[in-house]
């Protein structure tokens, strides 16, 4: 409503006094102004952006005494809250949130009468500063090797108290203002289809050493213990005259330390991903003489089979002594749900015989051995064929998904706990991607080669279903299967206005006119299954007849063929790339492998703009003060192809506009092939995933 | 115009009674991560709390013997329900006696978060900060650092009309379009205090100050009795004398940051 200069309103007299009008003012803001969000704090243009770092170290028990009397099972220990209040004034808050016994994690408990009744718990009084222990024997925990609490500090890159229960003024913290400005940059990236995502992030931090108080926490002969502790990072901050609380406060990145020293004035950290721990080499236990006097030939030095899923493989003999004692798997870390099939298989003329159980052999499935009883079989003429079924689960099968395999893998072979997994995300990842994997390893590799490599020749567990593995920014474990699907409700909307930098870069590698993908090896003979799928119109477009090649670990033609073509769709694609930069922080909460829509007017496209086009983040960037940047992939070139369920009133095919169909696929076709048979272009407009 | 007054007398000893090495404090209660002697600890933002509770919450020293001192200073103060925060005495004996009022706090500037106030001077041994509840409301107080003691006042004041700068460190991120995002910063006031031909008594006790507290300790300063907003909890950034004309006297460049 515009006004002429004759025409300006006529101040009204106030109907109430102005201090009530000033009162109710108030009331109204009060009213209208909602509580804080780490949504709203990202989008808002003025912030004050706060890093939290937590730090837990391990601090080492000794010294207890029996409590008697009404608790004869539990010891006690002095275990002061507030520390260092000679050097600090206040001191420094002091947290235990967890108790080990040796590498056992004690379960925590609410009270000592609880930890009393229960073996193998720990209750911390933190107003009287007394640490109960139940040991799993009852006994003094000073009698073992080592009893030790995990320890929590929390400092900021600014002082501040934060409750730590949202609105309880009892939970109150004062986080030291020692972080420095420095807090690591964080790259979160898919390499490639087949490979994970990968998390890097600036190897060091720096902390103030206010009050030279870090000689005395890293002092080689005290009790506070560094090397593999984990780093939660966290992010929030202050807007619009309001603080996040914690329960807003985001963790966005764990690390662990690799070492840790300090001088006069800094504290130096130097920290690893959680993703180092998978460079241990599986499988773990070789053979030798002197676990096994009578070992076959060629067999000392090679590592024992570890496997899930079904498979075919030729065991180690491991006893010569009689006719033969072989051994499919390491019983040291598994157990077998069955052995289907034996087969000898002549040494000389390389003919399989079929034997019987009870008969030509037995089987001890908790050993995982097999014997041969009949002399007619003996190891001197034949070696074996065996058919058999890996780890069993538990529940009267057997692991062969890969949330299943994976989790078990981490469990058995590294020091990751049931609590460090995402349980969640890996029941969904069999949901997801419920094919049957056969994952079955002597020769040796690293654990992250076997989740994710492209070697020619290896397979990967991540390649085998386009599953990406990663440590969430809790530290947890989690995983995720890859599809081009996406919820437009849910994900962070870009347009014009939220880019310091767009930058399309058209990417024409890796394209593909075929893709052949490597199935159900045989591990007696070697031997794999292909599945095959081409795509000529790419061959002829692209000027290619390059073959992609995948191994894997797919039991079934099936499946081995749905992955062919679906590696052929995103291996075919032309795709578009987008190096970017935010203005704000809309995608600080993100993580390589979301997705994200935008809007950009003028961009490559058909008609020279993206209206909510969707792309995937194949890398972030996050720098201090969380500036964000990174790069974007239009779904590898086949997000809107792939067709989404729609509502019955969404129009068809002939009544949008080039754009539309662009953005938003779904349409069924025709035997051709076609989403309106009249139309030649909507050819292969949408396919099915 | 009341000339400036540095909230800290020259010595350790005889400086901010509140932390000074022989007190000892308590509180009528704390919640576990914020106890009272964080009042104590110069880092403003590191609080004392009292539990929430429909009571009247306080913060009481114990100086090891009778001292003197005219002034007390609260940063980030907050209050119980309506109530104000009072300076009580509690006698010179081993033992806390009654508490006796000294002075009641202003209200707290709510831009510089800081509250001070000058009284008669008070030689006593049990002091303590009462936070009223009139309303029994179910609250809690907090402080940060306090400070409590004798003040210095020279006896001619900085050059007035004085400019008190803010320093806004926030960093802006530009999009294409020109829209800008800022990673904020909190503003820092600051100030060169010109002091023209002090005695030289003044300041030397001045210098006697600046060798204690240096750069790195924060105090009480208060530049103008008349404007709340002036007076803050600062630290010195500078120290430069100057010889004057006038035998007996020295001016003195000093310059003053707000700590956050």
């Amino acid at each position: 409503m515009a006004f002429s200069q004759t025409e300006w309103p006529i101040p009204q007299r106030p109907l109430y006094p102005v201090s009530l009008r000033t009162h109710l003012h108030a009331l109204r803001l009060l009213l209208l102004q909602a509580a804080p969000t780490f949504t709203d704090f990202l989008r808002w243009p003025n912030r004050e952006v706060v890093r939290v770092a937590i730090l837990r170290p391990r601090f080492r028990l000794s010294g207890w005494t029996a409590v008697g009397g009404s608790a004869p099972n539990t010891y006690q220990i002095a275990l002061p809250r507030m520390v260092f209040t000679a050097l600090v004034t206040g001191g420094l808050f002091r947290q235990c949130v967890g108790v080990k016994e040796n590498a056992t994690a004690l379960i925590p408990l609410g009270s000592v009468a609880a930890v009393d009744a229960a073996a193998g718990s720990w209750y911390w009084d933190s107003t009287a500063e007394i640490l109960y222990a139940h040991s799993s024997t009852g006994s003094d925990p000073d009698t073992f090797t080592v009893y030790h609490a995990e320890v929590e500090f929390r400092f900021a890159t600014t002082g501040l108290v934060i409750d730590l229960t949202d609105g309880v003024a009892t939970s109150g913290l004062y986080h030291h203002p020692w972080l420095t400005s420095d807090v690591p940059s964080v790259t979160s990236r898919i390499e490639d289809f087949f490979f994970g995502q990968k998390v890097t992030a600036t190897s060091r931090i720096t902390l103030v050493n206010a009050h030279f108080l870090w000689y005395h926490l890293l002092a080689p002969d005290g009790d506070y213990w560094w090397p593999n502790t984990k780093v939660t990072f966290y992010v929030g901050g202050r807007y619009n005259g309001q603080s996040l609380p914690w329960s807003q406060y985001v963790a966005d990145l764990t690390l662990e330390v690799q070492d840790i020293a300090c001088d006069d004035e800094l504290v130096h950290v130097d920290l690893k991903p959680l993703a180092r721990r998978l460079h241990l080499e599986v499988p773990p236990t070789p053979y030798f003489e002197s676990d096994y006097p009578n070992l076959g030939d060629g067999v000392r030095g090679t590592k024992k089979w570890i496997g899930y899923g079904r498979t075919t493989l030729k065991p180690d003999l491991t006893d010569t002594s009689s006719s033969g004692v072989w051994t499919i798997a390491d019983a040291a870390y598994q157990t077998l749900f069955a052995v289907n099939s034996v087969n000898a298989v002549n040494k000389s003329t390389g003919v399989l015989t079929f034997l019987h159980l009870g008969i030509d052999y037995t089987v001890d499935l908790t050993a995982c051995t097999l014997t041969i009883i009949n002399p007619t079989f003996a190891w001197q003429t034949y070696d074996l064929e065996v058919e058999v079924t890996g780890k069993p689960d538990g529940t009267g099968s057997y692991l062969k998904t890969v949330g299943a395999i994976v989790r078990d893998l981490l469990v058995t072979f590294t020091d990751v706990t049931v609590a460090d997994i995402d349980t969640a995300a890996f029941s969904q990842a069999d949901v997801d991607a419920p094919e049957e994997l056969a994952v079955w390893v002597k020769d040796p590799r690293t654990l992250s080669a076997l989740l994710s490599s492209s070697q020619p020749g290896l397979a990967s567990i991540e390649g085998s279903v386009l599953a990406t593995i990663k440590d969430s920014p809790t530290g947890q474990w989690t995983i995720q299967i890859w599809s081009p699907d996406y919820d437009p409700a849910t994900v962070p909307h870009l347009s014009d206005v939220d880019f310091a930098l767009f930058r399309p870069e058209p990417t024409l590698e890796s394209i593909f006119a075929e893709t052949r993908v490597y199935y159900w090896q045989q591990h007696r003979t070697k031997e794999w299954s292909s599945a095959t799928h081409a795509n000529p119109e790419v061959g002829y477009l692209a000027n290619t007849s390059d073959t992609l090649e995948r191994y894997t670990f797919l039991r079934t033609t099936a499946d081995a063929e749905a992955m062919a073509q679906r590696m052929q769709l995103l291996a075919g694609a032309q795709k578009l790339e987008v190096e970017f930069q935010e203005r704000g922080s809309l995608l600080a909460a993100q993580l390589a492998g979301d997705r994200v829509l935008v809007t950009r007017n003028p961009a490559p496209s058909v008609d020279g703009q993206f209206t909510d086009k969707p792309f995937e983040i194949i890398r972030l960037d996050r720098g201090p003060q969380l500036a964000i940047a990174g790069r974007l992939s239009d779904l590898r070139g086949i997000g809107p192809v792939v067709a989404h369920w729609k509502a019955d009133s969404a129009l068809a095919w002939s009544a949008l506009t080039p754009s539309e169909r662009a953005a938003d696929p779904g349409f069924w076709c025709d035997d051709t092939g076609q989403a309106d048979s009249a139309d030649p272009s909507s050819q292969g407009v949408s396919v099915w995933w | 115009m009341a000339r400036a007054r540095f909230l800290l007398d020259r010595t350790v000893t005889t400086g901010n009674r509140w932390n000074a090495p022989a007190t000892v404090i308590s509180a009528s209660s704390s919640v576990p991560a914020l106890p009272a002697a964080a009042s104590q600890n110069p880092d403003r933002s590191y609080i004392w709390r009292s539990n929430p509770s429909t009571g009247e919450a306080h913060l009481r020293v114990d100086l090891g013997s009778a001292l003197a001192f005219n002034v007390v200073a609260v940063a980030n103060v907050k209050l119980v329900g309506t109530g104000v925060v009072k300076l009580q005495e509690l006698g010179t004996g081993g033992a806390p006696g009654a508490a006796v009022d000294v002075a009641t706090l202003p209200a707290m500037d709510a831009v510089r978060k800081i509250t001070y106030i000058v009284f008669g001077s008070q030689t006593k041994r049990h002091v303590q900060l009462l936070f009223t509840n009139p309303t029994a409301a179910n609250d809690y107080a907090e402080a940060g650092y306090v400070a409590l003691g004798t003040y210095f006042e020279p006896g001619s004041n900085f050059r007035v009309p004085i400019d008190l700068p803010y320093t806004d460190r926030s960093v802006p991120r530009m999009a294409e379009g020109g829209q800008k995002t800022f990673a904020q910063r909190e503003p820092v006031l600051g100030a060169q205090l010109q002091f023209d031909d002090l005695l030289e008594a003044d300041f030397t006790h001045l210098q006697d100050l600046y060798q204690i507290v240096r750069i790195g300790t924060p105090l009480f300063m208060v530049l103008d009795t008349a404007r709340s907003w002036m007076n803050l909890l600062g630290r010195f950034t500078g120290f430069t004398p100057v010889e004057a004309l006038a035998p007996g006297r020295l001016s003195l460049s000093l310059g003053i940051e707000e700590a956050l």
